[in-house]
């Protein structure tokens, strides 16, 4: 073990942070406003709608995460009309294409975890509600919701820490995040065991604090005991 | 309570004789197996055919020598970023295809060169640098990581941007797409892109790069150090494959000129 290689590499791998960082938490906000909207599909009416959201969810889980960021970031930029798109400007951009494949991806999986949250609410507290007369909304905003991020909030929590262990992949496509940095040092040091070991020291330290915001939470909801 | 101590100690002190073994082992005997690290992903030198099979003129050369010098020899995969890491660990005993530089010969030793380029920029035909840190500032240039082009361009290529990446491959995907305007390898292997399809409208710029600082003396084979068994078994192969002509079948099935260099 190189001490010395490991104690000199600290300051430049916790200057992936800042970037692991923005990835995952821009990611999770994004990802987060499109699973409502895949499971306002979800549980549409329309079959259609239904489906649509069935398969976004099917595709989006069952293919490697590392597979949606290549395909985003080399695959699409071998068409000509992308490259000539408005869009170009953000798919041209590591940053903006391994965002995009991350909040896809946690997309699916937090609709799938909400869906589940909404399906263990009781019929019998929201029959209650109606009988006392809420309005619909005030129902969903005062009974429904309350309940099912209650039981979300466990797995939603597991997926957080997913995500910030998912930005690695980033570093994949020429992203220095702390992977990548970590992966550079090493390509000079040759020292693996040594550079690896604190770059999992610094996931296990965003997800120390990842965990305690989810207990926060999970606290903050529930009621307390009579 | 002492006697289990006492095991503790013993199967503590076992697995630190295991986690050396190079200290151990007869460095100047040449082992039974020989397994070769290859990246696989370096064409013409080295890349997998459809069935994943990994063939090139690394392969042919390597396989020449072997059945010269009655070597068991058996090829291993590996990444280029951790090409090294894993003949220290042991994954291998022999990589084949990698630049003899010094700063590499901090952590392995090397066989004999078997083929020598310099390091070009391949970039769009319509376009012209002036190849100079100042000249290339603006620039954003991409090669593989862990390759000694890295190295070079981190010193000497200050004002550029520059990108790693896990594959050539990959280098001339981003190159072709427009993320990249330049890209930095070894001027032989970028043949190979400039004569595909996806090569028509690039070409070579710029000078040639062979500092021997940053590019060493040429590409060879590294063993763990010390490990000279292998090493000079594999140089009399690299000789005698020179002198009777071999070399030069397999050299003329792979490129229309002589790759040994000077």
């Amino acid at each position: 073990m190189n001490f010395e290689l490991m104690w000199e590499s600290v300051p430049a791998l916790l200057g992936g942070v800042p970037l692991t960082l923005q990835l995952a938490l821009l990611s999770v906000a994004l990802g987060f406003v499109l699973a409502l909207f895949i499971l306002a599909a979800r549980l549409s009416r329309f079959a259609w709608l239904a489906a649509l959201a069935k398969a976004y969810v099917f595709v989006f889980r069952g293919t490697p995460l590392l597979v949606q960021i290549f395909f985003i970031y080399y695959g699409l930029s071998q068409f000509d009309d992308v490259r000539a798109s408005i869009l170009w400007p953000l798919l041209r951009d590591p940053f903006w294409c391994s965002t995009l494949a991350l909040a896809l991806n946690t997309a699916a999986y937090a609709s799938e975890i909400m869906r589940g949250g909404l399906l263990a609410v009781p019929p019998g507290a929201i029959e209650a509600a109606k009988a006392l007369g809420l309005s619909r909304l005030k129902v969903l905003w005062t009974v429904t919701m309350p309940i099912a991020a209650r039981q979300a909030i466990p797995a939603y929590g597991n997926e957080l820490i997913l995500m910030v262990k998912a930005t690695s992949l980033a570093s994949t496509v020429t992203l220095l995040e702390v992977t990548g940095i970590a992966k550079q040092i090493i390509s000079r040091s040759y020292a693996v065991f040594e550079i690896f070991i604190l770059a999992g020291a610094i996931y296990l330290l965003l997800n120390l604090a990842a965990t305690m915001l989810v207990a926060l939470a999970e606290r903050r909801m529930t009621l307390p005991a009579r | 309570m002492i006697n289990r101590f006492a095991t503790w100690m013993m199967l503590a002190a076992t697995a630190m004789t295991v986690s050396s073994p190079m200290a151990l082992a007869d460095t100047a005997k040449v082992p039974e197996q020989v397994r070769i690290g290859i990246e696989g992903a370096y064409p013409p030198f080295n890349y997998r055919d459809a069935a994943g099979n990994v063939i090139g003129f690394d392969v042919d050369v390597m396989n020449a020598i072997c059945a010269r010098k009655k070597l068991n020899c058996t090829f291993v995969l590996q990444d280029w970023d951790g090409i090294i890491p894993g003949l220290l660990v042991g994954k291998y005993d022999v990589i084949i295809g990698i630049g003899i530089t010094e700063e590499r010969k901090k952590k392995v030793d090397f066989t004999d060169k078997y083929w020598a380029t310099a390091s070009r920029f391949v970039g769009r035909a319509d376009k012209n640098w002036d190849y100079t840190a100042e000249g290339l500032k603006g620039a954003v240039i991409g090669f593989q990581s862990g390759a000694y082009q890295e190295t070079y361009a981190k010193d000497k290529f200050t004002q550029s941007e520059l990108k790693g990446y896990q594959t050539l491959e990959q280098a001339y995907l981003d190159l072709a797409a427009g993320r990249i305007d330049l890209v930095f390898a070894a001027a032989i292997a970028e043949l190979n892109f400039l004569n595909s399809p996806d090569g028509k409208g690039y070409e070579h710029k710029g000078p040639d790069f062979d500092d021997p600082a940053y590019f060493g003396v040429g590409v060879g084979m590294a063993i763990r150090q010390g490990e000279t068994g292998v090493r000079d078994v594999i140089n009399e192969g690299i000789r005698e494959i020179r002198a009777d002509g071999e070399y030069k079948m397999i050299n003329d099935k792979y490129f229309p000129f002589d790759v040994y260099g000077k």
